[in-house]
């Protein structure tokens, strides 16, 4: 799991790709999304999935970009078991559509991966933080959301080295009732707990000590401001998603 | 660990008074993380696995009181906008609203009005535990009535489907959070 939440950890980089403004990729990965789950036809969702391998080879982010689609492959198989499994439990069973749809399935879950990961790996916490500033979202949100993100990697991995560590005093988590097997999680859950807050502490401290909140009105260091290449890339990524929508609106794809 | 949480909780009590909104952001926070976490770690068990997500649900409340639903909110907005955060890695806003959707929006609103439950009437007894079964109701009933949409109007089947597989789970879990919960303090 941490391996593939690695694959959305931000690197800085001087591309291209890396200076846009984060909302110019927002744009994008609204779009795109909406495309990826709007169809279900195969050939669609490959393309979309194709269609970010340019941006991962303009952005040079292809080793951890493959480290976050690699790191998906369980979850990939799960989704195709998971769908596999009801269309041959649906009533008019039919093995070829049933086969066809979890593929799909599958492969749209690796465009999303695909899409979203470039975002990350290409966006720095600050900039985006910035940038919901910048389109109105509360401050305190804001940084709350920046925090959130930057812990999540961070705690994933914790949880890894935790559970790892309690196994091998010879903790057995796949065992007993119900009862039991929540009682198993104690032993993870208390060392994640307590390691987070003092983390949390750390951090609160540091912000009381800057003396957060104190002054009422914020002014920020830099303003972000949409240049011509981040207008051309919406006007790309908007071509992009009138052209693919446009499969189904006058061919019908699905 | 005993020293641990010890030193912890002396920590904590000092700053019982009052919580400044640093920390209360910085936790919320952390909270978030920890569902996203949460959401991971699966369980395997019949007939549904369990994900630990409501257990931090709940220990959000206890904790963070008003400011749990902060906590859930920023939880969502990871998610939506693209962290692979929601149970069994998904992603996006098809997850919203999708079947399973209603149960995300009741960890907003079920945070939101037990949390602010906690926080008036903390000092009374048995508050802790009224606000947990007031979260799981609202949890459920959300995620119920948005199932039963989803399977056009059949609350019979998404009760059957949906809420009674996780009951006894939720209710373990939330066992284990008001037994962790009464050791922490904000």
């Amino acid at each position: 799991m941490s391996k593939m939440l690695s694959g959305f950890e931000f690197r800085r980089g001087t591309t291209i790709f890396h200076k846009m403004d984060p909302r110019a990729k927002l744009v994008y990965i609204v779009l795109f999304t909406a495309l990826s789950v709007i169809f279900l036809n195969i050939f669609v969702l490959i393309a979309i999935f194709f269609s970010t391998i340019p941006i991962v080879l303009i952005a040079r982010i292809n080793s951890k970009w493959w480290q976050s689609i690699w790191g998906s492959k369980f979850f990939i198989a799960m989704i195709f078991l998971f769908n596999f499994v009801i269309f041959v439990f649906s009533p008019n069973l039919n093995l070829m559509s049933a086969l066809l749809t979890a593929t799909s399935m599958s492969i749209r879950f690796l465009a999303l991966i695909s899409i979203f990961s470039v975002f990350f790996l290409t966006t720095s916490p600050e900039d985006l933080t910035q940038s919901m500033v910048q389109l109105k979202v509360p401050y305190d949100y804001a940084l709350t959301f920046n925090m959130a993100m930057r812990f999540v990697p961070t705690l994933s991995r914790e949880t890894q080295i935790i559970m790892d560590a309690q196994k091998s005093r010879g903790l057995e988590m796949e065992k007993g009732n119900l009862i039991q097997r929540i009682r198993n999680y104690i032993p993870v859950l208390i060392p994640l707990i307590i390691s987070s807050f003092r983390r949390a502490e750390l951090v609160a401290d540091a912000m009381e000590s800057r003396a957060f909140g104190a002054s009422k009105k914020r002014v920020s260091m830099f303003i972000l401001t949409l240049g011509w290449i981040d207008a051309a890339f919406i006007i790309i990524s908007a071509l992009g998603f009138i052209g693919i929508l446009s499969l189904r609106l006058f061919l019908g794809i699905a | 660990m005993v020293n641990f949480t010890d030193d912890l909780m002396v920590k904590m009590h000092s700053h019982a008074a009052k919580v400044s909104k640093a920390r209360a952001l910085v936790f919320s926070a952390v909270f978030s993380a920890m569902m996203a976490v949460g959401g991971l770690i699966a369980i395997p068990f019949f007939p549904v696995p369990l994900t630990l997500q409501t257990f931090f649900a709940y220990l959000s409340v206890l904790y963070l009181k008003k400011w749990a639903f902060l906590s859930q909110l920023i939880y969502i907005g990871l998610g939506l906008i693209g962290l692979p955060v929601f149970g069994g890695g998904a992603s996006g806003y098809s997850v919203l609203i999708g079947p399973a959707g209603g149960f995300l929006v009741g960890f907003i609103a079920g945070t939101l009005l037990s949390g602010n439950l906690l926080q008036k009437t903390a000092e009374m007894r048995y508050a802790t535990a009224a606000a947990m079964l007031l979260c799981a109701a609202v949890i459920f009933m959300a995620g119920w009535l948005w199932l039963a949409y989803w399977l056009q109007g059949n609350f019979t089947g998404a009760l059957l489907a949906g809420v009674l597989p996780f009951l006894p789970g939720d209710a373990a879990k939330m066992a284990l959070a008001l037994i962790i919960g009464k050791k922490m303090r904000l």
